[in-house]
This record gives structure tokens, sequence and C-alpha cells, in this order.
């Protein structure tokens, strides 16, 4: 069985090229803001990766961050961070945050298959 | 020179005859003046009045000059009013000490009034090219993080699509790869709006500081501004009504209300579904003009309504046709509205609609 993975994004056409990148490997849902991704773990969704936008109306992606990690139900899943924000400090706190890897958009697409596959072999 | 004659000085002493002949040199020199015999009266004066400049008396009983001045200092309304000490002292440390309460000069009694009249001039000069140091700096800011967040976004959006289609993940014969286009496209497109939005502002924002105040009929304004729009209005099906009342003037500048009434109108269009309608009208009272800009749009919950009114960073939203929003014209509409002395407000219903309201100064040709 395919793993599934979770895309969070608010612009368009990054939900789009993403599960373009991993629809042959893997099991893609995606949404475009961090309330959206929370209800959609609540109704029984369980990815077994995250990969989020930081900047998103609503609640972003720093917020999404620290909700899942401080849930006891869905602590354990692993959160890449797909940010266009390319400061320093901002990939060091998410990182501190618990997410398992920063990305910088635009991003390598076979950077984060690999990153990506590491992760997934790992659990 | 150009120090603007409008400048209206505080002078603080508890000695009358004092107040009376220095209020007399400043309005010979041209300036209004306003007085009070205490600091406890001047803090009253402050809560009415707008002095660019305090002229202060260092020794009043209760509260003495240098107590006001520290206090004054300290609040955000009133710190970044100079305020010159007047005293007849002449003991270095009372200099020192009053300048260190945060005053920025020292006149001793008795003075000459040629010497007050020129620092009085020199400090609001300063006083003046400090504010707009602080405002160019604000801009930069501002304009910094525009560069930063919504410029830097969508170009990695748009160099995204590119490396994807590059490395060969879809191929230029799929669906993916219409959609994208067209996507591309739309992201160039708000990126052009984004940038031309961000020229225009820093353009009439440095133009703006030259604001010509006339009265201006109101009517032919908003006719023209409709005209602009129509092309907006009717691509989605929405009338635009215009209820004006007969020969009604406004005391401001034609450039930046233009700029504001367009910007209003176009939120009005953007925001509202196909079918709607438009309501901008127009009414005045004894004091002012009000310009109402009406919709039957999506609406704006209280929270982010005010948060639209009072803060001075870009908040952008998407139009009920996807049209994307800049956050620039509300920020923009703000600036000038501020800057032709009138006032921004605003009443929505999610779901219904929204009101924006611009009052104006009204002007003497007024119909009655």
């Amino acid at each position: 069985m395919k793993s599934k993975i979770l895309i969070v994004d608010d612009k368009d056409e990054f939900r789009r090229l993403t599960k373009t990148i991993l629809i042959s490997k893997y099991d893609v849902e995606s949404t475009n803001n961090g309330i959206a991704a929370l209800s959609l773990l609540q109704n029984g969704y369980r990815p077994d990766l995250i990969i989020s936008d930081i900047m998103m109306p609503g609640l972003g992606g720093s917020g999404l961050l620290e909700q899942l990690k401080s849930s006891g139900a869905f602590n354990e899943i692993p959160i890449i961070m797909l940010s266009s924000i390319n400061d320093n400090k901002v990939k060091i706190r998410h990182l501190e945050m618990g997410a398992a890897d920063y990305l910088e958009k635009p991003y390598n697409p076979a950077k984060l298959l690999a990153i990506i596959d590491n992760i997934i072999a790992k659990k | 020179m150009n120090f603007q004659p409008a400048d209206k000085i505080l002078v603080v002493d508890d000695n009358n005859i004092n107040v009376l002949l220095t209020v007399s040199i400043l309005e010979k020199a041209g300036f209004k003046a306003i007085s009070a015999n205490s600091g406890v009266e001047a803090l009253e004066a402050l809560q009415t009045h707008e002095p660019s400049l305090i002229l202060l008396d260092v020794k009043m009983p209760h509260m003495s000059g240098l107590e006001l001045c520290r206090l004054l200092k300290k609040d955000i309304q009133w710190k970044d009013i100079p305020i010159i000490f007047l005293t007849g002292n002449t003991l270095a440390e009372d200099t020192v000490e009053g300048l260190e309460a945060g005053g920025v000069d020292y006149i001793t009694k008795p003075f000459n009034k040629n010497v007050l009249i020129a620092r009085v001039k020199n400090h609001l000069e300063l006083s003046r090219s400090r504010k707009m140091i602080l405002d160019m700096a604000k801009t930069r800011d501002q304009l910094y993080s525009i560069i930063a967040h919504d410029i830097r976004s969508p170009l990695s959006g748009i160099q995204q699509i590119i490396d994807v289609l590059n490395l060969g993940f879809i191929t230029p014969d799929s669906n993916d790869f219409k959609e994208l286009m067209m996507q591309l496209g739309e992201r160039t497109r708000a990126t052009t709006d984004l940038l031309n939005s961000m020229l225009e502002w820093t353009r009439l924002k440095n133009e703006s500081i030259l604001v010509r105040f006339r009265s201006i009929e109101v009517a032919p304004m908003l006719s023209s501004c409709i005209q602009i729009l129509e092309g907006n209005a009717q691509e989605k099906n929405i009338s635009v009504k215009l209820d004006i009342a007969p020969e009604t003037y406004g005391w401001f500048d034609e450039d930046t209300m233009l700029a504001v009434f367009r910007n209003l109108l176009s939120n009005a269009i953007k925001f509202t579904p196909a079918g709607g309608s438009v309501l901008v009208a127009c009414t005045h009272t004894g004091q002012s003009v009000n310009v109402s800009f009406a919709d039957t749009g999506v609406g704006i919950d209280a929270k982010t309504l005010n948060q639209l009114l009072n803060t001075e960073l870009l908040i952008s939203s998407k139009g009920t046709n996807g049209e994307l929003g800049t956050g620039f014209g509300l920020l923009l509409v703000k600036d000038f509205i501020q800057k032709n002395n009138g006032s921004l407000h605003a009443e929505s219903t999610p779901g219904k609609g929204s009101t924006f309201i611009v009052n104006l100064p009204i002007a003497k040709s007024t119909k009655k």
C-alpha cells in the first residue's frame, strides 16, 4: 500500500505541482490552510507525512506545527516545512519546534522526493 | 522660509503678563498661539489642540515645567512635540536638567523677541524634517516587507512551475500542463499588478506631500470613477447606482481623493458576487461631505474590519471572482483620507455586504 502524504498550501499552483511530483509514488491529499488540515485529521485521516507551507491565511504552518507537536494523537506525524521564507532564523525555529525538515521554495523536486523517501523509510 | 503660518504654539507660564507678551510676539510673527497658566491647564489644552511646539516656563507652582515635560515625553501622542523652556534661571546645571528632561532648547528671560521667533522657526523646521524622515523609514520598511513576502512568494511559484516542467515531471500534452500554464499566467499578472500598485503607492506617497486643497464638486468625480470601473462591474453583472445631493462641494485635493474613491469603488465591485449591486451616495451635513460605497457583497467580520481600518500593514484578500488583492488599495485610501483631513468609517455584515463611508471637510460653495 502506498504511504499517504498531506500537502497544506494556500497557493493553488504549489498544491498542484507538489501533488504532480509525488503522485506516482504516494497517495496524496491536499488542503489550503492549517485549520482545514486539522479538521481532516480530526475526521480520521491519518497521513504518514505532512508537507506544509508557512504563510497561510487562518492557521499558518507554524501554528499547525505547534498544534500537532503538542497534541498526543498527532505528534508522531513528520512535518516538512516548504516556504519561500529563506531566513535562517525562521528555518532553525521551525526545526527546533519539531519540523522534520525545511525546504525553501522554489524547491528541487528530486531533493524533496529523496527527503520524503528517507523519512518514510525510517518510520 | 518654509515655516507654515498656521503653526500653533502653546505657551505655558504661570505669570499672566509673560503669557500675554509671548502670545503677542508669536501672533505678530504669524503664528497661532494658545496659552495655559499651569501644567494642568496645559494638559487640558492638549486634549483639544495639537500644537506644533510648546514654550514652557520652568518654574510653576504644583507641576513644574520639568515635570510636565517629562510627562509629555512619555506619551506616544505628545512625545514628538518640541518643547522650548523659558526661564529666568541662567545656571548651567538647570539648563542641562531641562534639556535632559526632553526639551529641545532653553531660552532665558528676558528674551529678545527676534531670537525667540528664530529659535521657534528652527525647531519647527527640525521637527518637521524629523517627522518626514520617520515617515520615510516607515514606508521603506513596508516596501521591504512587501518585497520579502508578497513578491518573492509569487516569483518562487513561477520558478517552481518552470523547474517542474524542465525536469519533465509534466509533459506539454497533459491536462496538468494546461492548468499550470493558466496558473503561471495568473501569477505573473498578479505579480505585475502588485509591482504596479507598489510603484503607484510610492509615487503618490511622495507627490502627495503637495496636496492642493480646493473647493471640488463631488458628483463629477464619482461619475468618472464609475466610468473607469464600468468594465469591471459589467463583467460580473453588477449594477452601480449613484445617489448624490446636487451641488455638493468638498474642501480637498482632487488627485488623491480620486484615487480614494476609485479604490473604494473597485473594492466594492471586487467583493460583490455576480448579479449584486453597489450604491455610491453622497450627502452633506453642515460640516462635512459624506461619500459612501455600499455593496451587497461578501461582507467582513468585525475583527477583520477593525484590523483593516486600524492597521498600517498590508492585508490582502481574494475577490469573489478570484481577483487577487494586494492590500495596497486600503493602505493608500487611509493615507490619503488622512492627508485630506477626512475620516474613514465602515459597517459590514458577513454575507450581506459592506458600506465604507468617507467624511471630508465641506466647502462653502455647497448648496444648502
